[in-house]
């Protein structure tokens, strides 16, 4: 063999190990190690929680000695301490423990009598939902920064005095570079409403710095730009944890996440806002029921603790996955999808749901492409990063007017403000949330806007005259409910004349539920009795 | 007649943008839900690659090769998944360059069949189509994603190509330099097969193919030429 071929060879591959290896070889060695009990432990509440978590707690009616929130057995964890390579963060919620070590010592661990189950950690290189692209700086973008909040009608809360005071948001990112000076959150420093910050990347109370999806996600929420709101939560208290890398996933972002949601309980977080998520690299499509995915998990476990988990669909709706990521598939989260401002209706990007068990997502949705903060001015970008803390203030503007509600209350009284309630469909949930329906609860029925008329072997739907679309938010919606409960068809139509739609009788099954929206007008046919 | 004809297609247009449904978005979950049959960790997936490889392997006496000596590789790949563990695949290479770059040592006796080291240059270069068979174990958890894996397969490739490069030192008082490519060898072999294995993660592979056939003719009259390396180790990139 040739000595200058072989060095050249070594090169190489050394220059791949460096590479690669790090995120792949190595990290097959770290592990969640479950505990079968938290025997012998306790704490105190009162010690433990900051008073706004006590608060939320209360009305949600969770224990405030819930032994989830008890700490670990700490004889179980010196005793793998002692056994594993390194530990790392101790989930009180999962009574598991972080934990780096070979195969012989997993084996040892395993063993243990105290160790339930062991949970390897899968480095992985994915794109979340960000908008990679750093925008072009638009000015003020004045037309669509009005429209992303009039939308949701939010002028109806600012009339109201609705600004999220006094309402905890977490908000987890890749980072939060200029939110101390920018003069989009000028509001929130000099009031001191930013609570607390963490980055559980660096372990450090600063997070004004790395990726700027943060700082663009929390003017969603909150901007307040030259007296123009970017988002509606202006007077809302915010708690900033950095979690995420920007464009790679290593194991320890799935681990920050829960780190940074228990960290959020403790510190009295009533919404988190986080735009974000796992999929093609760890997961199948089937996997996304809400129940496979430790990050799934853990916002179910934030929904036991009273807190409305907010979360992205995920942009993947025209690539290969198309659906919803995780933990948007999680039943007690609130998964916002992304609608076009100029249709106003579903972006293509934005992911489609059901959850693998057909379970109802998104439930709500809002404009996918947004201004938002640059790093001196103002900019737009895309992504349902951006649908969901539009939500996020939305939802706090509710909490703020029924602060007695339960996260679960409150996830359903959201789902009920959308623009299409009843009606729903995979691509929009229930439509955009609207102040009115919050503020104006007077339950008038709806006139009708359409009826149907069987024709020969068809169903006809006819638009009322007055009802006619003058403009492009002349939308008819329909879907066809199965005997099962879920939609197997469902479509948008946009309405140029009277007779808009046309279903041949036999394209429908017994048992079938023909569900029709147009402009706040639902009807429903059950097939079975109108065959 | 004309004017029967130019009403009723009138009439035919009219009655269908009358009932034209202008769809801006439609799905149809139950049938969208069937199992996906392509991807990187479903039933089927097909994806192009490169390679770059390095010879390494040891070389006969008299066929000293320099550093730089390499194969190039451009192909398509198909990977049939039969267990979450185990699936099987097919390469097709379109392109496979092999160049073998000749040390000019007193040992050499490539060219013109037995002259020893004159030139300043000499290269073999063979371009070939190939196929690959193997079988891939895949280890460690994973979601739709190729995965960390071993391959082990069999490879045949076969030159349409193959040229005899060289460049001589300069000292001939009638000619001052020159080069020649040397094209349809008699003494090289078209077709040729091996063995080959890989380590993945993911797009990025670790490569091995040890050749099993000769590349030279022996006998016929022509002088039995040593043997190039054998074994080629390089990197492999996917195109996913």
């Amino acid at each position: 063999m040739q000595n200058k071929n072989k060095l050249l060879l070594y090169f190489f591959i050394l220059l791949f190990s460096f590479q690669f290896f790090p995120k792949t070889a190595i990290s097959q060695n770290h592990y969640w190690v479950f505990f079968k009990n938290k025997k012998g432990t306790g704490f105190n509440p009162y010690e433990y929680f900051d008073p706004k978590a006590i608060e939320r707690r209360i009305v949600n009616g969770v224990s405030l000695f819930d032994s989830t929130d008890f700490p670990l057995n700490a004889d179980y964890a010196n005793t793998v301490a002692n056994i594993a390579d390194s530990t790392g963060y101790q989930s009180r919620w999962l009574n598991a423990m972080f934990i780096s070590g070979n195969d012989l010592q997993i084996g040892l661990i395993r063993s243990l009598p105290f160790v339930k189950e062991i949970i390897s950690i899968e480095p992985v290189i994915a794109v979340t939902c960000f908008t990679d692209e750093p925008g072009h700086n638009e000015g003020t973008g004045t037309d669509l920064t009005s429209e992303q909040l009039s939308s949701m009608q939010g002028e109806i809360f600012a009339e109201r005095g609705l600004t999220g005071k006094g309402v905890r948001i977490a908000v987890f990112d890749a980072g939060f570079p200029e939110v101390d000076k920018h003069p989009a959150f000028r509001h929130l420093w000099e009031n001191h409403r930013i609570i607390k910050t963490y980055d559980f990347i660096r372990k450090k109370e600063n997070v004004y710095g790395h990726n700027f999806h943060g700082r663009m996600v929390l003017s969603c929420i909150t901007g307040l730009f030259n007296g123009r709101k970017l988002g509606l939560a202006t007077d809302a208290e915010f708690l900033l944890a950095r979690t995420e890398y920007a464009h790679i996933e290593p194991y320890s972002e799935e681990v920050n996440w829960l780190s940074a949601m228990e960290w959020a309980d403790k510190n009295g977080a009533q919404i988190i806002s986080s735009s974000l998520g796992y999929y093609f690299n760890r997961y199948f499509v089937n996997q996304m029921d809400g129940k496979t995915s430790l990050v799934s998990r853990a916002a179910r476990m934030a929904a036991k603790k009273g807190m409305l988990v907010i979360t992205a669909m995920g942009n993947e709706g025209n690539g290969n996955w198309k659906y919803l990521i995780t933990p948007a598939d999680a039943d007690s989260v609130l998964s916002v999808g992304g609608i076009n401002p100029s249709t106003n209706i579903h972006i293509s990007f934005s992911s489609f749901g059901p959850t693998a068990d057909k379970r109802l997502k998104p439930n709500v949705c809002a404009f996918g492409t947004a201004t938002v903060a640059s790093s001196d001015s103002l900019q737009v970008a895309s992504g349902t990063s951006f649908s969901t803390p539009l939500v996020a203030g939305f939802t706090a503007c509710v909490l703020q007017k029924n602060p007695g509600f339960t996260c679960m209350q409150l996830l359903h009284e959201i789902e009920k403000s959308g623009n299409l309630y009843p009606y729903f469909d995979y691509a929009h949930g229930y439509g955009v949330p609207q102040a009115g329906k919050i503020v104006n609860k007077d339950n008038k029925p709806i006139s009708p806007t359409f009826e149907m008329i069987t024709r020969g072997d068809s169903f006809h739907i006819m638009i009322d005259k007055k009802w006619l679309s003058k403009d492009s938010t002349g939308y008819l919606y329909y879907h066809i409910e199965n005997k099962k409960g879920y939609l197997d068809k469902y479509a948008v139509l946009s309405v140029e004349k009277e007779d808009v739609l046309d279903i041949p009788l036999n394209d429908l099954k017994h048992g079938e539920t023909l569900r029709i929206h147009y402009k706040g007008f639902t009807k429903e046919y059950n097939l079975t009795k109108n065959k | 007649m004309k004017k029967f004809i130019t009403l009723v297609t009138m009439l035919l247009c009219m009655s269908f943008l009358l009932s034209a449904q202008n769809v801006v978005l439609e799905q149809k979950p139950s049938k969208d839900t069937i199992e996906a049959k392509w991807g990187q960790n479903m039933k089927n997936f097909i994806h192009f690659y490169i390679r770059w490889d390095f010879m390494v392997g040891k070389n006969d006496v008299g066929a000293n090769y320099k550093p730089g000596s390499s194969n190039f590789d451009f192909g398509m790949r198909y990977k049939l998944k039969l267990c979450k563990y185990d699936a099987i695949g097919m390469d097709f290479n379109f392109l496979s360059t092999s160049n073998y770059k000749l040390k000019q040592d007193n040992l050499s006796v490539m060219i013109n069949q037995g002259d020893t080291g004159n030139f300043k240059k000499e290269s073999l270069t063979f371009t070939s189509l190939g196929l690959e068979f193997f079988n891939r174990i895949n280890y460690g958890r994973r979601g739709n994603a190729i995965g960390k894996f071993i391959d082990i397969g069999a490879f045949g490739n076969f030159s349409y190509y193959i040229s005899h490069y060289i460049k001589d030192n300069g000292n001939s008082p009638t000619y001052g330099f020159y080069e020649m490519y040397e094209r349809e060898l008699k003494y090289t072999n078209r077709l040729n097969y091996g063995v080959s294995a890989r380590l993945g993660f993911g797009r990025w592979v670790i490569d091995a193919h040890y050749r099993l056939s000769d590349l030279f003719k022996n006998g016929g009259g022509l002088t039995d030429l040593p043997e190039l390396p054998k074994l080629q180790v390089g990197l492999e990139v996917g195109l996913f």
